[in-house]
């Protein structure tokens, strides 16, 4: 047997925290075999990125790797210094982020950033570089290069710069691609183009993939050896098979359990529309139009249409998710209803009251009966607020409840979110990203409100805690007879917990029906490629985890797989 | 797991202070400046009586005599005017900081949160000030108006509120697009609190930070001022002191030299506090 080409022993990386050093990868062994696809899996905070950047010799200045080695072409990495390490980077191993808005420099055409590279490690001139660097760009599948080589990345939407990170980190034809995360923030179809490049490419150059992932979807799809990180340390480590189908370690299971499925219903359709009394909708929703001024110059404006005329209803107790990529104006419609943004045309009735006709104080007041629970459970609470004062906010701006029974409810809305009450002194970034998403919560029912909506609610959240948060949203929805407006990209979380559907694509409602009949016979094409694009465990097992075998033709990727 | 209670509520200025207690440029700087402070309320205590009266021959080097800082022109003792000053050096000092703030924090805030039309026109009249030759300004103000303390703080404060109006509607425009803001919106609180209890308290840190170092560059700016004669001739402040012995800068220089020092450390402490603090409420630069 060969000697793997990467291989990593027993190594510890530590960070400097205030309190001493912090063990942030503990013991990570693992090995990486010329051409294949390896998917480091775990949270936010397992460490997985912390050992993609140890490999990289890119690890934040506070940190160090404090043992181990690394051993990549007979040499290892931790005893390197700075000049070795850079000639190996970007060469012989190169790196895509997570951010394409912020991993290209945007001071520089992006021709010139891949031609850089070239330069700087193949020695390769000025033209000669630029003349590669198109190529690269046409590699990437990046339309007309000539032209695109001279473009500036914010003059590319997301999913082209990714591919041009893709065509800077395969310049040098490197033998190992580490990939961190690098679709999280693209949108499903994108990130469904993106994938199928980087295997493409990977095969043809016959480079080794370093996946680094929170998404089983994806790790199904993509990997041909699978390591499961948990606090960091390695938990698992086989075949994508063998960890999906017979994972040994408790994190692993609860990790897979916890993917939302998306399973093509048929049967098991126990909410099917029959003939259940029609009660009316508590929300609805007609002919619904934002616009937003995009720019003047000289006096002429320039319109963007971000929701053009759409209509739905909700019906009480029931939830209708809003679907669509971003962009597509999803979010934008949900805060009209909510009159957080400035809406053109159109009627909203919510529990009776027509919510476009409000002004001043009347308006003020009607934002009792609808409230938001937003992504970003950093962003979403007042840093200087104690917990309890953040849920208290809508209760002093709008409720009824007299002042002395406010903290009572408080206390109260706690508990109904599985939070302590001794908890409500704590400032929110002394907690969890769950916890936090549970405050957030908690605010939103203050005001006993007709309609809740959830903008991407469980998005920003690792997979276990998000199932955890679906679980209370969904029991709170049967105790308290709640109403959801639930806006999600995801729709393996759209299938679990919504009634209807509604399919958004460039500020049109391009399909709408029951959840059934749109995720299982999804009418319209859009609705159909987004179904297609999301990685999925269910599919990639049907398949039999090894796609990639099955279509190589060539024999290029000779995978070691030991089933 | 991470539900473990916790129990202990730390607020992000209990965090803030922690860090700023490990800096010990800051923490020198901080002791330095309570010293000043104690010597400006405590001195007229220990000094009592007329710092403007002739107790000696003038021209007496320090340390002769009895006198630790000697006397001036006049033969007043410069270690009583020294202390008698600093507590008009550091009044006038936190006073028109405290203008410029109030002014900065008014104009940027409303600027920041209500866009449009408004902040066109504060915009615009901030750039304004910010324009105008700031030390012949004020000069124009005190000349025309007096040369009082309090019209030298209005002075002061008036020509250096751009930076605090800038550098509040900034943290405006960032904050207000920050998705507690919309929770606030949502959750029935008026514009007014939404300015002022949502949007204000964490738009302050880099505000304070500004706030500390506008203290030392008002004490600067007095000084200056006192040097060109435009002060009250009643009040002994550092700068007046400079000034009026500013002739005699080559007989005497220990006259000009010593008040100079004062105003030099004490401003140099507060930039030192104000570095701190700015490292301390930063919170890319608390690498935990």
């Amino acid at each position: 047997m060969t000697a793997p080409l990467l291989s990593l022993e027993n190594v510890r990386v530590e960070l400097g925290a205030l309190k001493g050093m912090l063990a942030v990868v503990d013991d990570l062994s693992f090995q990486l075999e010329a051409g294949e696809t390896l998917s480091i899996v775990g949270e936010s905070g397992s460490g997985k990125s912390m050992a993609a950047l140890a490999i990289m010799g890119l690890l934040p200045t506070i940190g160090r790797i404090a043992q181990g080695s690394i051993r990549f072409a007979g040499r290892d990495l931790t005893k390197l210094d700075d000049a070795a390490l850079r000639s190996i980077r970007g060469n012989q191993i190169g790196m895509i982020f997570q951010e394409p808005m912020t991993s290209l420099n945007p001071v520089y055409k992006v021709g010139e950033q891949i031609a850089e590279v070239l330069r700087h490690h193949q020695g390769l001139s000025h033209s000669d570089a630029w003349a590669r660097a198109v190529e690269l760009l046409d590699a990437v599948r990046i339309p007309d290069p000539k032209r695109r080589a001279g473009s500036y990345p914010h003059e590319m939407s997301g999913g082209q710069r990714q591919r041009v990170m893709i065509a800077v980190a395969l310049a040098c034809r490197p033998k190992i691609l580490i990939a961190d995360e690098p679709t999280t923030a693209l949108d499903v179809t994108v990130q469904a183009e993106i994938f199928e490049l980087m295997r493409e490419l990977a095969r043809e150059i016959g480079t080794a993939t370093i996946l680094i992932t929170h998404d089983m979807g994806v790790v199904a799809e993509m990997a041909d050896h699978v390591v499961v990180m948990f606090r960091g340390k390695k938990v698992e480590d086989g075949t994508v098979g063998d960890v999906i189908d017979r994972p040994s370690h408790p994190y692993t299971k609860s990790l897979i359990a916890a993917v939302p499925h998306l399973t093509t219903e048929t049967a098991t359709v126990s909410i099917s529309p029959t003939k259940e009394e029609t009660s009316t909708p508590i929300l609805s929703v007609h002919d619904l139009r934002v616009e937003f001024n995009v720019k003047k110059r000289f006096g002429r404006r320039e319109i963007f249409t971000a929701v053009n005329g759409i209509s739905f209803d909700v019906e009480r107790g029931k939830t209708l998710a809003l679907v669509g990529e971003s962009g597509s104006g999803k979010t934008t419609a949900a805060l009209a209803v909510a009159r957080l943004v400035t809406v053109q045309a159109g009627q909203v009735t919510l529990d009776g009251t027509d919510m476009l006709a409000l002004h001043g104080e009347d308006l003020r007041r009607a934002r009792a009966k609808v409230q938001v629970i937003f992504q970003d459970p950093y962003s979403s609470l007042n840093p200087r607020l104690r917990a309890g004062a953040i849920v208290r906010e809508p209760l002093d701006g709008l409720g009824t409840l007299p002042e002395a029974e406010r903290d009572d409810r408080v206390a109260d809305l706690f508990e109904q979110v599985g939070l302590g009450k001794d908890q409500m002194r704590l400032f929110p970034h002394q907690f969890s990203g769950g916890q936090r998403q549970r405050i957030s919560i908690a605010r939103a029912l203050a005001t006993n409100p007709a309609l809740i909506i959830c903008d991407e609610a469980v998005s920003a959240l690792d997979v276990i805690i998000q199932a955890q948060i679906l679980d209370l949203l969904r029991d709170l929805q049967k105790s308290l007879g709640l109403t959801y407006l639930f806006i999600s990209h995801d729709l393996g979380v759209v299938q679990q917990m919504c009634d209807k559907v509604a399919v958004m694509y460039m500020g049109n409602i391009v399909e709408y029906g029951d959840r059934y009949a749109v995720l299982s016979t999804p009418q319209m094409e859009y609705t159909r490629q987004l179904l297609a694009a999301v990685p999925s465990v269910d599919r990639a097992r049907e398949r039999g985890f090894h796609k990639k075998e099955q279509d190589d033709a060539t024999g290029l990727g000779q995978l070691p797989v030991k089933t | 797991m991470s539900d473990q209670p916790i129990t202990r509520a730390r607020s992000p200025f209990s965090e803030a202070f922690e860090m700023f207690r490990r800096n010990h440029a800051a923490m020198a700087g901080l002791v330095v400046l309570v010293a000043i402070v104690a010597t400006a309320i405590l001195g007229p205590i220990i000094y009592p009586g007329d710092p403007f009266s002739m107790v000696w021959a003038p021209f007496t080097p320090p340390g002769q005599d009895g006198y630790l800082l000697g006397t001036d022109y006049l033969g007043r003792d410069l270690l009583s005017l020294l202390v008698h000053g600093a507590k008009v050096s550091l009044t006038v000092g936190l006073a028109a900081a405290f203008v410029t703030v109030t002014i900065g924090i008014t104009v940027g805030a409303l600027a920041g949160f209500y866009r449009g039309i408004v902040e066109e026109a504060l915009m615009r009249l901030t750039e304004f000030f910010q324009v105008l030759p700031t030390l012949l300004f004020s000069m124009v103000i005190v000349a025309l108006f007096g040369a009082s303390l309090p019209m030298i703080t209005f002075a002061i404060g008036v020509v250096s509120w751009p930076a605090v109006a800038r550098i509040t509607r900034a943290e405006f425009l960032r904050i207000r697009e920050l998705e507690y803001v919309t929770a606030a919106r949502a959750g029935g609180v008026r514009n007014v609190g939404l300015i002022f209890r949502v949007i204000l308290p964490n738009a302050l840190p880099p505000i304070v930070v500004q706030a500390a170092l506008m203290v030392g560059s008002a004490i600067l700016f007095e000084a200056g001022l006192s040097f060109l004669g435009l002060t009250d001739p009643n009040v002994a402040s550092w700068g007046q002191i400079i000034g009026s012995n500013r002739e005699y800068i080559l007989d005497a220089s220990y006259t000009v030299t010593v008040p100079g020092v004062a105003i030099f450390i004490t401003v140099l402490a507060i930039s030192l506090v104000g570095d701190g603090l700015n490292d301390a409420l930063n919170p890319k630069l608390r690498q935990r």
